[in-house]
């Protein structure tokens, strides 16, 4: 049964069809198996002013309230078990006698023995209606052949013959062609010699076999009896093999034998499987590498971004011969803004360092401010070698730097104060922002830190006297 | 007089000593009389094929033949115009429950099939009427009655060969494993592979039972679940079913997977509770293998009832006791009922309604109640704790 009517979402949780006749109704959207529905338990939950319902709510309780059955509930079939007549069956006298009561069930669940045709000396084999009558004829005058030997030989003739034709390699997946005898009487005759059977007798049922092959144009026993091939239309031909394609899925399970062919491929498997684990190993020893190089790099800009700050560590730099040439470049104008003073508060802790990594550092250098820097002159020692290659290129970190509160006044900037705009006061506090312009951050005194800061990158240097203009 | 002619209508003394309509399907001569004797080979309109029976003139009333005019008659479902025979068919297919095929295969069907061969089989302890064709191979169209072996289900034209049969088979129960055990009741899977024969002579019994179960292809891919009685002679089969050996890369949807192929259960232990207990114990495996699973379709007349009954009960048990609300989803994970299987049986008791914007499921426990009656008593029970299964990992 296909889901309720398909909807394409209408105002009121369904569409507005025109149904049969022209009435009006309201369509429901599909049905979705994973939303949960609510479960109304009684029907006074379905009372509603919904006029296409209402039958439906009536029939509802029509079926809550009968005492007895009615027809309302035979919605799911027409018919109940007891209305479908079915043929008819009988006790068979004879059972008692033919079957015996000699089953004894073990207390733990039975396991499947091996397929019997497979293990052991069980005769397959039945006699069938012309074989009776033969034998009755065979023996009409004396007794000579007993039933159980004749299906015992015939059994084993069947089997013989499918070994034989096996050997020869003519046994065929599905029923083509004829299917020869291929099974000699001498050779026949030998393999049974132990039955102890006269050789007359078994010529007879030899001949017999013999005559009944070559009528059926295939064994006789069924179990060894080829398939119709696939594509045999005859439907009274049944049990045709699958086809190929299917098989070919199974065929990795069905064949998987232990031999050396699996052996030396196994083997195979396995050395493709050492190679791949050692080539994910180089993989991931690259890559912690590649993880390491980063890590270093993080660490240099972090510990360039603290020295950038120590302006005298550069300035010392910068009485080294060759080096100003450099920084006069690339000194900027809002460099003048930079409060030298507030730099010799700045301690930079040394950080130590390894020698290995001075190659990585040689091509990071950050470039000192120039101008302003140079009004105050202090000797520091210089323990570091790497502050005197400084890289031209190297950008100059203007928000890192504090802003020269004479500067400021010298250019005609009023860090705001209480007359401005608002009646409180606040205290404010100037930095350099992007790109150089200046900006001016409302304060917390207390905490040294901005109130309420927007943007979110800015990072104010440490927390020192305030500087207020 | 003359012979009748196939295809004739005429009414005809059925068991139950009334006359009811029939179509002659075939006919054949009689081995004693005239040259006119013949008998008839009939199909019951109002029934199922099962019923086909060879019958003798004289169970016919021949001042009822009808007489040939096909004249236009208008379907009053349909609105179309069509000829008397035309519209039987229709209704006659409608009642045998052959919705599910379409019309060609259902004709192709009917052609190979519509003779029954084998009239009586006696299996164990019973003797049993056929209800339907099944290809045995070609030897055995000239018997009547056919003698099975009730344990290894090899089959026999005469009863002295079952017996001397008998003499020699060992086999006292399926030959597979039994993976549950409760009481006299027990269940045995066989491996079609590993038993082909045994597979192939149930499948040929079962035919003999099942109108569309086919037999073109081989048993190597099928589970057999075969469901016995034990006493001390032995597990009697009572019934089974079969299922499809899913490998996973053979596999192309798993959401759509069958937990079922074919289902009976032998006429003299029908209405007994043990087609439901096969149709729960399929579910159980099914929650086992942690699969959602519908059966492979068209399923019989009786088997839909079966299976609607099972549903309604099911379902309805969990919806008089869960609080709060619920999805088709949830109710498919906790019965492995597909949801399109949960979804119809719940429409086909109305049980689904449009409210206020939103679905809901309607859950008064007078409403269920009456629905439950009505499906029927819940047929013998599966212990799960008896179940000693893992799902089948083909082997080398």
């Amino acid at each position: 049964m296909p889901p309720i009517d398909e909807g394409d979402g209408g105002s009121d949780g369904g569409d507005v069809v025109k149904g049969e006749k022209g009435v009006l109704r309201i369509r429901p959207r599909p049905l979705d198996f994973h939303k949960k529905l609510p479960i109304l338990k009684s029907i006074k939950d379905f009372e509603d002013d919904d006029t296409p319902t209402s039958t439906r709510t009536k029939m509802l309780r029509l079926v809550a309230e009968a005492d007895n059955e009615t027809q309302v509930h035979q919605v799911a079939s027409k018919k109940t078990v007891s209305e479908i007549p079915t043929p008819e069956y009988v006790i068979v006298d004879t059972y008692e006698r033919d079957y015996s009561p000699t089953f004894n069930q073990p207390t733990s669940y039975l396991r499947a023995r091996g397929v019997r045709a497979e293990i052991g000396e069980f005769v397959e084999y039945d006699l069938d209606n012309e074989d009776e009558d033969w034998l009755e004829e065979f023996n009409r005058e004396r007794k000579i052949l007993p039933a159980e030997m004749f299906e015992t030989i015939f059994f084993k003739l069947e089997v013989l013959d499918h070994k034989t034709r096996e050997r020869a390699g003519v046994i065929t997946p599905t029923l083509g062609a004829p299917i020869p005898v291929l099974l000699t009487f001498d050779a026949a005759a030998e393999a049974l010699q132990a039955l102890n059977v006269k050789y007359g007798v078994f010529q007879s049922i030899y001949n017999y076999w013999k005559e009944k092959r070559e009528r059926w144009q295939k064994p006789v026993l069924r179990r060894l009896q080829p398939p119709p091939p696939v594509n045999d239309t005859n439907p009274y031909n049944v049990f045709r093999p699958r086809e190929k394609a299917h098989r070919l899925h199974t065929r990795r399970m069905q064949r998987r034998e232990n031999n050396v062919q699996s052996f030396e491929k196994l083997r195979q498997v396995r050395r493709n499987l050492e190679q791949a684990k050692n080539l994910l190993d180089a993989l991931i020893k690259r890559e912690e590498k590649k993880r390491e190089v980063i890590e270093s790099e993080v660490t240099l800009q972090r510990i360039q971004m603290k020295y950038k700050n120590e302006s005298e560590l550069l300035e010392d730099s910068l009485a080294l011969p060759g080096l100003p040439s450099f920084l006069s470049k690339f000194a900027s104008s809002e460099d003048e803004f930079v409060d030298s003073d507030d730099i010799q508060h700045n301690r930079v802790a040394p950080q130590p360092y390894t020698v290995q990594n001075q190659a990585l550092m040689d091509s990071r250098f950050v470039m000192p401010s120039g101008g302003g820097v140079k009004r105050e002159f202090r000797r520091r020692p210089l323990p570091y070698t790497w502050l005197h290659k400084l890289d031209p290129l190297e950008p100059v970190l203007l928000f890192t730097k504090p802003l020269d509160a004479a500067k400021l006044a010298a250019a005609g900037i009023v860090p705001p104060t209480a007359s401005a705009t608002s009646s409180r006061s606040y205290n404010s506090h100037g930095r350099i922002g992007r790109g150089g312009r200046i900006i001016f951050d409302r304060w917390n005194p207390l905490m040294h830190t901005p109130i309420d800061s927007g943007d979110s990158l800015y990072i104010p240097p440490k927390p020192r006297p305030p500087t207020h203009n | 007089m003359q012979p009748l002619e196939v295809g004739t209508r005429v009414l005809c003394r059925w068991r139950d000593g009334k006359h009811h309509p029939v179509k002659v399907i075939e006919r054949r001569r009689l081995h004693s009389g005239g040259p006119n004797d013949y008998e008839y080979y009939v199909h019951y309109t109002e029934f199922n094929r099962r019923l086909d029976e060879w019958v003798r003139l004289e169970q016919l009333d021949l001042d009822s033949v009808e007489n040939d005019v096909d004249e236009k008659v208008e379907d009053k479902v349909t609105g179309l115009k069509m000829t008397r025979h035309q519209k039987r068919k229709i209704d006659e297919t409608h009642v045998e429950g052959h919705e599910e095929l379409d019309a060609a295969s259902l004709r192709e069907h009917e052609e190979f099939t519509k003779v029954k061969n084998i009239a009586t089989i006696e299996l164990g302890r019973y003797e049993i009427e056929t209800w339907y064709f099944s290809p045995f191979p070609p030897e055995y169209n000239d018997s009547l009655n056919l003698y099975f072996c009730e344990f290894c289900l090899n089959f026999m034209k005469r009863k002295e060969q079952l017996q001397r049969h008998m003499k020699k088979c060992d086999l006292k129960h399926p030959p597979g494993d039994e993976i549950y055990r409760s009481g006299t009741l027990s269940m045995f899977e066989v491996d079609g592979k590993k038993n082909k024969v045994y597979g192939q002579n149930l499948c040929y019994l079962a035919k003999l039972f099942l109108d569309h179960k086919t037999l073109y292809y081989d048993v190597d891919l099928f589970l057999f679940y075969v469901l016995c009685e034990c006493d001390d002679r032995g597990c009697h089969m009572v019934g089974y079913f079969s299922k499809v050996i899913y490998l996973p890369f053979a596999e192309k949807h798993s959401e759509e997977s069958y937990n079922l192929a074919c289902i009976l259960t032998l006429p003299p232990y029908q209405r007994k509770g043990y087609g439901k207990f096969l149709i729960a114990f399929s579910y159980e495996l099914s929650k086992k293998e942690g699969k959602v699973g519908t059966p492979e379709r068209p399923l019989s007349d009786l088997g839909l009832l079966s299976y609607r009954g099972y549903w309604t009960r099911v379902l309805l048990d969990i919806l008089k006791k869960h609080k709060g609300n619920i999805s088709i989803k949830e109710l498919s994970d906790m019965t492995a009922i597909k949801a399109e299987d949960i979804l119809a049986t719940l429409q086909a008791l109305e049980l689904i309604q449009y409210r206020k914007g939103q679905h809901v499921i309607c859950a008064d426990p007078k409403v269920l109640d009456r629905h439950l009656k009505a499906a029927g008593r819940g047929g013998l029970e599966v212990d799960v704790s008896k179940l000693i299964w893992t799902p089948y990992k083909e082997q080398g």
